[in-house]
């Protein structure tokens, strides 16, 4: 007898002996659990029957055996099995005897899907969500309770529901009889932004594995206590080192992402809002202070130039990208009002009035000599104890320091809207923000007003409209801080000083004066210069106008397609004016305009594609980008300008309008892009994604060249690999590398010839305009390049309580850009040119811990360290480029090959002259003292009894050895506290406020040098010395905020939420100056952040908010 | 309906160009006429800058002839006093030479860019008078500074190899002969007739470039039948060219008078225009004093021959007089007026008689406009912009090439009676006699090549002094440091010449230093 034959006659005879009702009973009571969730029903047919007892009888020729069915991990009765079966196959069961027996059923033409679609966390209905299975082309909208029905042929199908705002949800479903469906859809607030759908979603979704790539979210954002968008990245990720360049009103600040890149060229990201890309230099395009706030989603930020490839010309400095809020589901309405106050204490020593003549009157009697920084005219008033002159005109006596600060206060008032109307989502939103600035007469003020429309075609064609428009107004308060400034006026200002006399009458704000025999020229401008004069007197404005509009598609075609296309227009108009009255400034009455006028335009066409294949997964796209921006400025300056209301006998200075003259540019840049992203992971395991940019740049006259820019990114998540036995409570473990490939290319056209055009010639007895080249260009001027490498890690313990991730990075910024002097006989001037070579590399480090995590109070804490090294490896033919040189008054600042970027060079002040402690030789140095007794460290040997340029050494590193950042978050029920503590270490900088104040004989330290006969405040080689050079390290508790939500009692529909925050309210630092942060800005990458030149500082501020939705 | 409003959407969008400011950067690309003018423009803007005090302050060097620096006039560092204008001192030429060579090269650049885009076929007049600039602004940098470096791009290279000196005349010489080709023959047809160059300028101006090539650094005597022969051309078409001698010369310096028959090169001033009128450029007047950078060179101011030229030159007088007060009122003038109660004394000019201790000032009369104002009826500020003179600063007159043909023919060895006639227009001219006929100021008719030639440049000495192209070129060119060296009174303050500090490069300018810096092929060893 066949053996086979025997077992099939055995295994039909034994369940004979059980009755069908034992067979229910049986297959209730035994459980299986299956090898794997994914079985083919004979699969699945077949680990039953290995069952004891358990005989399930099929024909093997059906073809539902192929089919896959879908069952839990977990054990499960065998009954429970076939029914899971018997939904997901075309099967019918029954039983015979004591067999079970299972054939196929005969199916109907159409079932149908019934299901809702609803909010994971609220439960909420979502209405217009679409449902499609994919392949077939067909779909639906889910009605107004968020159901939906589909009828579909019997099959396998993976329906892919996609809601606006909300991550796409993909479900596999076996349809072979009609059935139920509850699909729960979870929204991307945490993730990333809402626009997805049309927005950037395709960049950073895919590039997220192997990258560094950091996210701020819109909870941070709204409580910002200035309406500054920059202010949302200050101190709150790693490696981006902001410094608040100033506390000024509408003043931004300085973002660098990974360190300084470039010396000459710009150091500011790209900005990209909404898809838009907005390339900002020297804050002077279409920069993200036109944005308000309150309506931004999400900020994302690309730091190494693997991910910033996308951006190829202009991503080397990092890219921001901005996400703004949009429409849809429930209408909402949200009303924000703050108002807020600022102080400002600091002081430095000066003198007083009394003191100071005294002490003019002491030095003369020990020194013999004209004290030479003072108008020796005042000395009179000692003699005239009641303030008065010869003249009997009355003496001021004032604290200009105490006049120049005042207390600050900030309003806003925010008013947004959202819903849907119809089928269309709307998001409006308006804004005012007003900021009066601690420095008397200086304020800001901004309007804002947003809209953003949305609405799907066809059930496919997402379109999203987007608008924003803006108003800024910058008053006596202009970006470039450099030079004549109040603040150096305020305190440099001697105290006691001339009034002005009574031939002098203010007209409205203006100060006029018709009778000049009164005094000397002289004394006329000392009255008119006076810092109380000048706070009322002279005025600038900056008035900004932006508009922008976006408008975006998105269409998914066939099974894994899409397009996306984008275009963004974008215009702005800046005028500065500046108003300086006549003798103010030893000048003519003067009107200056500038203005400039920006346009962007971009459009960009990406065609997707995603799959996931079991355990493949791949999406890519290509792009193709056209991008062209335009810079258009022009400056009149109008000299004895007519005011309005003036009469005939005001002073001649003040009439007529006559000289006029204006200037004018324009550049256009375009760019052109074809990008290829191919994002590829296995398991999720192993990730690797590649980028593709080949771009072409065009700019002006010269400049047309294309260049490649690719990068590499791989991640491995060894959690994951079973051979490597990671215990349980490890939940990730990522390894990542990446390498990229960057440009930074200088926005202010440095390629193009510059043309003077106003000069004039007398040509066949007429005045013609004459045009020569100014200043020649370098026409092959190209980006500088960026190429990083970045090695990675991020691992997360005990579900996800304990996040730690950290970053090592090299970054080498070749072809810098270098300005040199173009020999005269090409006529002079300077240019740049691409030489040099600087590396700069870092260490990134945060912790996120969440010690407690209950729904009553949580705890949420993240410490940031970075850290970034700068060194210049090459500069041409090693010559060191000095910045400040000329400026005998200041230390030099040089990038010099081999060197770290960023040092102080000048004299090495050692004190004074005493022989007890000071010898001549130490250490191969030579002390030395100068016939006004200070001792030098100086490093000339040749034995010259005098100080020079040899003698300068290292004597300050401005760039910070590292910053450091510390969030905590608390919540306890209603309340919740946000803490914010940033600290910025090893930095260097010169105080030269401090030494304006010592050169004007203003502080109180001069007395005492005065007056120890010692009038060594007159050497140059004391201001260019370590002296002024302090260590301007601190730590600040830059924001603590508190909240109070309050539980939705007043009425069903409105809830409030108070919020008290403070800015800057603890500073511990070694600094004697204004403020440690505050820094002057200059044209150069890093003397600016060296010296602090009358910067504005950044005040304590107090500000409380309520924000009322209903 | 839905899908045509989509696409005018899109329409609307893509053809945004019209937003962009394109047509502003006009001179990048310089394609129309006006542009061109412009530029052209541009140049004569910067020889006018060429030309200011500092031109005459580097001309001053010309010892002999009416001015040396004063030494009192230096700098001083803790290293202590240099002599700034010595090209051995440690201190550098630039202030008194940068700007010079500065705005020659600014020219040069825009000359360079603009024949870079100009079909010499479409544009011929323009073009040849680009070459013509270009020749003349060389010319310039090559007396001055002897090797300066070789620029046709505008590429900016920071290793321009040092030329020879015959490289640079070679140089010029290729862009003058194509200057004459592309010009228009009659003045009629220039751009601006009477102003801007035509082919007799060319000429002119290459025969005073052949003159320079035969004398020194270069040295090819062969040039000057060259010189003859252009400049004899220039002569002989001078109706076609329109060119001939003012009667008068004092019209020379009135601004009714600034578009002349005398001119052949020339910038001219609106004097109206505070902006563009001659005295800006610091030059209206030369003050020449003890106290000033400049002193009178009492040798050349005594040995001046006394006629109606000296008066119209020069006005001197002693320190203290306010001899302003006393300026010259035409006709007024009398050499042995003293005027006591101003305290102004005029010198008389025979140096046997006179000792020349008593005068202080000399003061350049040229480009004073005399006929503009009457400066006896007020005190005149010299520096007040009420006092604009448009005179035209003459880069070359008629007077010139009359020498320079005297000079060229008898140096070439074919001395004529044409060279003759051709000085003597000049001596008749300066004694206010009619030009043509023969006078007693005549040269003798029997005089030796040398004689002759002596005349000649003394002749040059005086009919130019204190212009532009002055008594300095023609000491370079002659090589006359040697004859020069005793040539003064011992009343005369010692001068470089007999410091035994002349050698070949004392002639010219060092280059600039930042150039020298930048230049590696430039960096000569200075010797001190």
């Amino acid at each position: 007898m066949n053996p086979l034959r025997l077992i099939i006659l055995l295994l039909t005879i034994l369940p004979c002996f059980l009755s069908p009702a034992q067979i229910t009973e049986r297959l209730q009571q035994t459980t299986v659990k299956f090898s794997s969730i994914n079985l083919t029903v004979k699969e699945a047919i077949d680990e039953m029957n290995r069952l004891p007892e358990i005989s399930i009888v099929y024909n093997g020729n059906e073809s539902f055996l192929k089919i896959d069915v879908v069952l839990p991990k977990y054990p499960i009765t065998v009954q429970q099995a076939l029914d899971e079966i018997k939904q997901q196959a075309p099967v019918e069961i029954l039983f015979n005897h004591n067999h079970v027996i299972m054939k196929a059923r005969k199916m109907a033409e159409l079932y149908s899907l019934d299901g809702t679609v609803k909010d994971e966390a609220t439960g909420e209905a979502l209405i217009g969500a679409t449902i499609s299975p994919e392949g077939t082309g067909t779909g639906t909208v889910t009605d107004a309770q968020g159901n939906f029905i589909l009828r579909l042929k019997p099959g396998n199908y993976r329906l892919v529901c996609r809601y606006l705002g909300y991550k796409d949800k993909k479900q596999m479903v076996n349809l072979y009889q009609d059935k139920v469906l509850r699909i729960v859809m979870e929204t991307k607030q945490h993730e990333l932004p809402p626009v997805n759908v049309i927005g950037t979603r395709g960049e950073v979704e895919n590039l997220e594995r192997g990258r560094t790539i950091e996210k701020i979210e819109a909870k941070t954002i709204d409580r910002l206590s200035t309406n500054d968008v920059n202010d949302a990245l200050h101190g709150r990720i790693k490696g981006v080192w902001t410094t608040k360049v100033s506390g000024a009103p509408g003043d931004h600040n300085r973002i660098r992402i990974r360190g300084i890149s470039s010396i000459f060229g710009s150091t500011d990201p790209l900005y990209v809002v909404d898809g838009m890309i907005i390339p900002v230099a020297n804050f002077k395009t279409l920069g993200i202070a036109d944005l308000n706030t309150h309506d931004i989603n999400s900020i994302t930020v690309l730091k190494d130039a693997s991910s910033t490839a996308l951006y190829g010309y202009l991503g080397g400095n990092g890219v921001v990208l901005i996400e703004t809020k949009r429409g849809g589901g429930e209408t909402k309405f949200n009303l924000n009002v703050k108002k807020g106050f600022q102080q400002f204490s600091g002081r430095y020593p000066l003198m007083d009035a009394e003191t100071f003549l005294n002490t003019l009157d002491t030095s003369d009697a020990i020194i013999r000599t004209r004290f030479y920084y003072v108008n020796r005219d005042q000395r009179i008033y000692e003699k005239y104890p009641t303030f008065r002159d010869s003249l009997g005109n009355t003496l001021g006596s004032d604290d200009f320091q105490e006049e120049l600060f005042c207390t600050g206060d900030i309003s806003e008032v925010q008013l947004s809207g959202q819903g849907s109307l119809k089928t269309v989502d709307y998001y409006l939103s308006g804004n005012y923000y007003h900021h009066n600035g601690i420095i008397t007469n200086s304020a800001y003020s901004k309007y804002t007003f947003t809209a953003n429309l949305s609405k799907v075609f066809l059930d496919k064609l997402s379109v999203r409209l987007l608008y924003k428009g803006s108003h800024q107004e910058n008053r006596n308060n202009l970006d470039n801080y450099m030079g004549n400034n109040v603040i150096l006026k305020g305190i440099n200002f001697e105290p006691a000083y001339r009034t002005m006399p009574d031939s002098f009458k203010m007209k409205g704000d203006r100060l006029f004066y018709n009778d000049i025999t009164g005094g000397s020229i002289e004394s006329l401008s000392d009255h008119l210069t006076s810092p109380d004069k000048l706070f009322h007197v002279q005025e600038k404005k900056k008035i900004e106008n932006t508009h922008s509009g976006n408008l975006l598609f998105y269409y998914p075609f066939r099974e894994s397609f899409y397009l996306r296309a984008s275009y963004s227009l974008a215009f702005k108009g800046i005028r500065y004016s500046s108003f300086i009255p006549a003798r103010l400034g030893m000048d003519d009455e003067k009107f200056l305009l500038s203005d400039e006028h920006f346009v962007i335009f971009s459009q960009q066409y990406d065609l997707g594609y995603e799959k996931l294949i079991s355990n493949h997964s791949i999406s890519a796209f290509i792009r193709y980008r056209n991008y062209k921006d335009n810079v258009y400025w022009q400056v009149d300056s109008v000299l004895n300008v007519e005011l309005d209301g003036m009469q005939p006998e005001d002073d001649i200075y003040l009439r007529g309008s006559q000289a006029i003259y204006g200037e004018h540019g324009s550049v256009i840049r375009a760019i052109n892009s074809a990008i290829v992203n191919v994002n590829y992971s296995y398991q999720k395991k192993y990730s690797l994604s590649l980028i593709a940019n080949f771009d072409h740049l065009k700019e002006g006259y010269y400049v047309d060249r294309t260049d490649w820019f690719t990068s590499l990114a791989i991640d491995w998540d060894l959690s994951k690999e079973p051979w490597l036995h990671m215990p349980s409570w490890i939940d990730a473990f990522h390894i990542y590398a990446n390498w990229g490939q960057a440009g930074n290319y200088p926005l202010n056209s440095l390629s193009n010839d510059l043309y003077s055009t106003s000069s004039e010639y007398f040509a066949g007895d007429s005045i013609v305009n004459g045009v020569y080249i100014s200043n020649l260009a370098n026409h092959y001027l190209t980006h500088e390049k960026v190429t990083e490498q970045n090695y990675g890690t991020e691992i997360a313990f005990l579900k996800n309580r304990l996040i730690i991730s950290a970053d090592y990075f090299v970054k080498y910024n070749s072809d810098l850009l270098i300005q040199r002097s173009i020999p005269l006989y090409y006529g002079g001037g300077v240019f740049y040119q691409n030489i040099g070579v600087m590396k700069n590399s870092g260490v990134e480090v945060s912790l996120e811990i969440t010690p407690v995590d209950k729904p009553d109070f949580t705890w949420m804490t993240r410490a940031g360290y970075s850290s970034n090294h700068q060194f210049i490896t090459k500069l041409y033919k090693g010559e060191p480029i000095s910045f400040n040189h000329t400026d005998i008054l200041y230390p030099d600042f040089y990038a010099e090959e081999n060197k770290s970027l960023g040092s102080i060079t000048g004299y090495s002040y050692q004190g004074v002259w005493d022989d007890s402690i000071h010898s001549d030789q130490i250490n191969g140095f030579i002390k030395y003292k100068n016939h006004k007794g200070i001792a030098y460290l100086k490093t000339d040997t040749l034995g010259r009894r005098v100080m020079n340029e040899n003698d300068k050494t290292v004597i300050g590193n401005s760039i910070p050895d590292f910053t450091c950042n510390w969030i905590n978050m608390i919540r306890y029920k209603n309340f919740s506290c946000e803490m914010l503590w940033y600290a910025v270490i090893g930095v260097d900088k010169y105080n030269a406020t401090q030494a304006s104040t010592f050169i004007a004989g203003t502080n109180m330290a001069v007395r005492g040098i005065i007056l120890d006969s010692m009038n060594y405040i007159t050497d140059k080689v004391f201001y260019e010395s370590s002296f002024f050079v302090e260590d301007a390290s601190f730590i600040r508790l830059k924001n603590l905020s508190f909240t109070y939500s309050q539980p939705k009692k007043i009425a069903s529909r409105i809830s409030v939420e108070y919020t008290l925050s403070f800015e800057n309210l603890l500073t511990f630092t070694r600094y004697t100056g204004y403020d440690p942060e505050a820094t002057i800005y200059t044209s150069n990458n890093f003397s600016d952040n060296a010296m602090d030149r009358g910067s504005y500082p950044n005040a304590r501020g107090f500000y409380f908010n309520i924000n009322l939705s209903f | 309906m839905q899908k045509y409003r989509l696409i005018i959407i899109l329409l609307i969008l893509i053809s945004c160009e019209g937003l962009f400011h394109d047509d502003d950067n006009e001179y990048l690309i310089i394609d129309s006429r006006q542009e061109k003018i412009d530029l052209l423009n541009g140049i004569y803007t910067r020889l006018v800058k060429v030309h200011d005090g500092n031109y005459f302050t580097a001309l001053a060097r010309s010892d002999d002839v009416n001015v040396y620096i004063n030494y009192s006039f230096s700098y001083t560092d803790e290293n202590g006093p240099h002599d700034c204008y010595h090209p051995g001192g440690t201190i550098d030429f630039n202030e008194v030479t940068g700007n010079i060579y500065l705005n020659l090269y600014t020219a040069i650049v825009s000359i360079n860019r603009l024949l870079m885009v100009l079909s010499e076929s479409e544009d011929p007049e323009i073009a040849g008078e680009l070459y013509f600039l270009r020749a003349y602004c060389y010319f310039k940098l090559a007396r001055l500074f002897g090797t300066p470096p070789l620029v046709t791009d505008i590429d900016v290279n920071y290793f321009v190899e040092k030329p020879t000196y015959r490289e640079v005349y070679e140089f010029i010489e290729s862009d003058m002969l194509k200057a004459i080709e592309l010009l228009p023959e009659t003045y009629t047809s220039a751009r601006i007739p009477g102003e801007t160059p035509n082919q007799g300028t060319a000429k002119a101006l290459l025969a005073e470039i052949y003159l320079a090539m035969a004398g020194f650094p270069v040295n090819d005597v062969a040039k000057y039948a060259e010189a003859a022969r252009l400049a004899g051309e220039v002569i002989e078409q001078a109706e076609q060219y329109n060119y001939r001698l003012l009667d008068d010369l004092v019209d020379l310096w009135k601004t009714k008078h600034r578009h002349n028959r005398e001119t052949i090169f020339g910038l001219y001033f609106n004097g109206d225009d505070t902006k563009n009128e001659i005295s800006n450029l610091s030059i209206s007047i030369i003050v020449l004093s003890i106290t000033s950078n400049y002193n009178p060179e009492f040798k050349f101011f005594n040995t001046f021959p006394n006629n109606y030229r000296k008066y119209n030159s020069f006005v001197t007088g002693n320190y203290y007089c306010n001899f302003f007060d006393t300026l010259y009122q035409p006709g007024s003038l009398s050499i042995s007026t003293v005027r006591s109660e101003s305290g102004l004394v005029f010198v008389p000019y025979d140096p046997l008689v006179n000792p020349c201790e008593f005068v202080d000032y000399a003061v350049s009369l040229k480009w004073l406009d005399r006929g503009a104002y009457n400066l006896g009826e007020a005190q005149w500020d010299w520096w007040s912009e009420t006092g604009g003179s448009g005179v035209t600063l003459y880069l070359l007159r008629y007077a010139q090439t009359l020498l320079t043909y005297a000079e060229a023919k008898a140096r070439s060895g074919a001395l004529d009676e044409s060279a003759y006639e051709a000085v003597n227009q000049i001596r008749r001219r300066a004694n206010k006699l009619d030009i043509f006929t023969p006078s007693q100021f005549d040269l003798p008719p029997d005089l030796t090549p040398g004689q002759f030639l002596d005349s000649v440049v003394w002749e040059r000495a005086w009919e130019l002094c204190t212009e532009p192209e002055g008594r300095w070129f023609d000491i370079v060119r002659l090589d006359l440091r040697s004859k020069l060296a005793g040539y003064r009174y011992p009343q005369d303050q010692p001068t470089k010449v007999s410091d035994d500090l002349l050698n070949e490069d004392w002639y010219f300018y060092l280059i600039p230093q930042e150039d020298r810096w930048l230049n590696p092929n430039f960096s000569e060893t200075i010797n001190e």
